[in-house]
């Protein structure tokens, strides 16, 4: 456990996603009455993602529904929020971080939740192609599937396939490229992954594994993508969607260790006073004995809770069970726990063929479970995994 | 304590009924169920710890 002298009187949040959400609300309700600044690069208040590949696509969520807090839960932050504001650099030996607009802030505690960003094809000149992380990234991807004929996903996973959905319910011919064999059953498992890939191609997505993408570039009015194998397709779209990075470019010569996101300890910590949340961040989980970095939208809440009681001295270590929902014509896949992609799945409930069914990873103990449509199903094994993973019974390294 | 959800919201991510079993229970979607809307005060720290953990904000109590 982290104990403090003193508590924190001025705490800056660097994003304004989930996980700095979740972390200056969970600093107020433990009852912290300090300075808190918040500098977001986005200019509009904390929103949530996981629609954007979803309903709000589609055009069937409004962008009301996507807000993570109304104007009161603002304002009972009692925060002063500078949106379109970034940080710029840090110095973690003096506690100073300077932001875009040439403010220098200094800190009792830092937290740093910017996210991660889509990774891109190098040296993509084409028109008509995108990626998707921000609500002004889908408000332009929508733009672009209205009246377009085709589009060409490249890589199969989790956002690529969401989207290639969408797209298949507004009308729009989708072609994935994945270079695995079998999409996602690196995340889902060979049974899930196999059905998944089923439900698409009956919708009618063309499915193209075992290859990846060589150039994107543009012919006239087309959009042409080249594969390794040398085929060509011409389409009037191109989404991107072949992993994200951690935002960590500002933090070069920080003093931070960068290596795949911002390198914690079991506490988040990743200097003294500096601690980081959500995507970015890669901590010592001490259930999985093994640093992680989760990039899903539970992790992203837990996280900036987890991070606010380790600020102010009532952090244990972070050990929750890594949890991702993911949506395709109306069937939800839940997974807890960490997929072991060589094994081989045990059937826990139903069958691989009925409407609802769940398999599970077991090695000494339950691994991870994941459920199709099976949502109360999945719940028992959650339980069991959070008494395993989320319980260490062992202090692997001291506070 | 009357506890009211807004069930548009709900993702099924369960965190509540992590929290509080006998407050909260899923449909087979995984939308959230109340089972008790004022539950005793056995249950007020395990729903309050329901409300915080939700990262829809869905449940909100009085
Ligand atoms: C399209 C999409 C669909 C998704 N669907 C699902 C799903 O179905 N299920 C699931 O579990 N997860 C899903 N996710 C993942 C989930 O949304 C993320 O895990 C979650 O948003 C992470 O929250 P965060 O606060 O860590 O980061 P973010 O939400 O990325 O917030 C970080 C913020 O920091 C800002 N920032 C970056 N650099 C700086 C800087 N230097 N200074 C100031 N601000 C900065 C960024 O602009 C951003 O606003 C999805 C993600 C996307 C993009
Ligand atoms: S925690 Fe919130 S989002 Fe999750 S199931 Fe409960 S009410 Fe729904």
């Amino acid at each position: 456990m982290i104990t403090r002298s003193t508590s924190p009187q001025r705490i800056v949040v660097v994003g304004f996603g989930a996980a700095a959400l979740a972390a200056c609300q969970e600093l107020r309700a433990l009852g912290w009455s300090g300075d808190l600044t918040i500098l977001s690069q986005e200019s509009t208040w904390p929103y949530d993602r996981p629609p954007l590949t979803k309903g709000y696509l589609t055009g069937q969520m409004s962008r009301d529904r996507l807000d993570l807090a109304d104007n009161d839960g603002i304002a009972g932050l009692d925060a002063d929020v500078r949106l379109g504001v970034c940080g710029a650099r840090l110095v973690v030996d003096e506690h100073r971080l300077e932001d875009s607009a040439g403010t220098i802030h200094t800190y009792d505690a830092l937290v740093i939740a910017t996210g991660v960003r889509p990774r891109r094809l190098p040296g993509t000149d084409a028109r008509n192609t995108y990626a998707l992380r921000t609500v002004l990234d889908a408000d332009r991807l929508r733009i672009a599937l209205t009246g377009a004929k085709n589009l060409v996903v490249v890589g199969g996973g989790f956002l690529g396939f969401e989207v290639a959905g969408s797209a298949r319910t507004l009308g729009v011919e989708v072609t994935v490229i994945e270079p695995l064999r079998i999409p996602l059953a690196d995340r889902l498992g060979t049974t899930i992954a196999t059905r998944l890939l089923s439900l698409h191609q009956e919708n009618g997505v063309r499915v193209l594994a075992s290859t990846s993408v060589a150039e994107v570039s543009q012919v006239s009015q087309d959009v042409v993508v080249r594969l390794q194998n040398g085929q060509t397709l011409a389409t009037d779209v191109v989404l991107e969607a072949i992993g994200c990075v951690p935002d960590t470019a500002w933090l070069e010569g920080s003093g931070l260790d960068l290596r795949d996101g911002i390198v914690c300890d079991a506490w988040s910590r990743a200097a003294p006073d500096v601690f980081a949340a959500g995507d970015v961040a890669k901590w010592r989980h001490l259930g999985l004995r093994r640093d992680v970095r989760v990039e899903h939208r539970m992790n992203a809440t837990e996280h900036g809770r987890a991070v606010a009681g380790a600020i102010l001295g009532h952090g244990v270590p972070y050990t929750p069970v890594p949890f991702v929902w993911t949506d395709h014509y109306g069937v939800r896949i839940q997974v807890a726990g960490i997929v072991q992609p060589e094994g081989i799945p045990l059937l826990l409930q139903g069958d691989p063929e009925d409407d609802t069914f769940v398999v599970g990873w077991q090695g000494n103990q339950l691994e991870a479970a994941a459920g199709w449509n099976a949502a109360r199903e999945l719940m028992p094994y959650r339980r069991q995994l959070a008494a395993t993973i989320g319980r260490p019974d062992v202090t692997e390294e001291g506070a | 304590m009357e506890i009211t959800i807004d069930r548009d919201k709900c993702i099924g991510s369960g965190a509540c009924v992590l929290a509080s079993p006998e407050v909260f229970d899923q449909d087979e979607d995984g939308i959230v169920v109340v089972l008790d809307e004022s539950p005793g005060s056995a249950e007020h720290a395990s729903v309050l710890e329901a409300v915080r953990a939700c990262p829809a904000r869905v449940i909100e109590v009085e």
